[in-house]
């Protein structure tokens, strides 16, 4: 009997296309993307205060793609996949670096004790000193301290 | 509203200028207001400049402070539904 046409087929031992190497190799890539999307879609939302502050955003995708990147190189080695996979979990460790680590601030001094403004001097726009005390003599002030125009 | 930052009066308002701010950004280069509000995070600005921590103070007429807030990370900020609700609950109309 005539068995008909044979199909070309790459070895799935050697990761072709329709073996475990392609599949684990289509993983990395995806967790890379993944994890790209995640600090991405933390970065647009900045304006918001909940996500700035949770990093959920950035968190739940950076988490399934070092998840998905874990997946891939248990099931294949090779370089190809290993780039992407190393560099979607790398990712989750700097982006949880600086988030958590990097961007700690110190704990004020004496300032959750303030009861009163200082009697100090600050310059205003034109130049001419001010007595921070006495700002909101005329009414009630919100006064905002900003790190620096960088 | 004021702001008040540990820069020069230039530098001050050009950070008025590039966040487009509708109030005035007092200059305190020496760090002095700062450091007397207990909110001085030395050598925390670019090149070990010493900086204020990102806070939010709210002051009554006569200069009494009925809430204030701090960031423990550089992220965090009160949202302005937040400080609004603190001017309702803190200040008498």
């Amino acid at each position: 009997m005539d068995p008909g046409p044979t199909r070309m087929r790459a070895s799935p031992a050697a990761g072709g296309l329709a073996g475990p190497g392609h599949v684990a190799r289509r993983m990395a890539w995806g967790a890379l993307a993944l994890s790209l999307a995640g600090v991405l879609a933390y970065v647009l939302t900045l304006r918001w205060a909940w996500s700035r502050e949770s990093g959920v955003l950035a968190f739940v995708p950076l988490g399934a793609g070092a998840w998905l990147a874990v997946a891939a190189l248990r099931s294949d080695r090779r370089l190809a996949t290993r780039v992407p996979a190393l560099a979607a979990v790398g990712l989750l460790g700097a982006f949880a670096w600086v988030f958590l680590v990097v961007a700690r601030l110190p704990a004020p001094s004496t300032f959750e004790a303030l009861e009163r403004l200082p009697a100090v001097s600050v310059l205003q726009p034109g130049g001419e000193p001010l007595d921070l005390s006495r700002v909101a003599a005329d009414g009630p002030v919100l006064l905002v301290l900003y790190r620096g125009p960088w | 509203m004021l702001a008040l930052s540990t820069s020069s009066v230039q530098e001050a308002a050009r950070l008025r200028e590039d966040l487009s701010l509708p109030f005035a950004v007092l200059a305190d280069p020496q760090g002095q207001a700062v450091r007397a509000l207990g909110l001085l995070h030395a050598r925390g600005g670019p090149g070990g400049h010493d900086v204020a921590l990102p806070a939010h103070v709210l002051v009554e007429r006569g200069g009494r402070v009925a809430w204030r807030h701090v960031a423990r990370r550089i992220q965090d900020r009160p949202t302005p539904g937040e400080v609004e609700d603190m001017f309702h609950q803190h200040l008498p109309r």
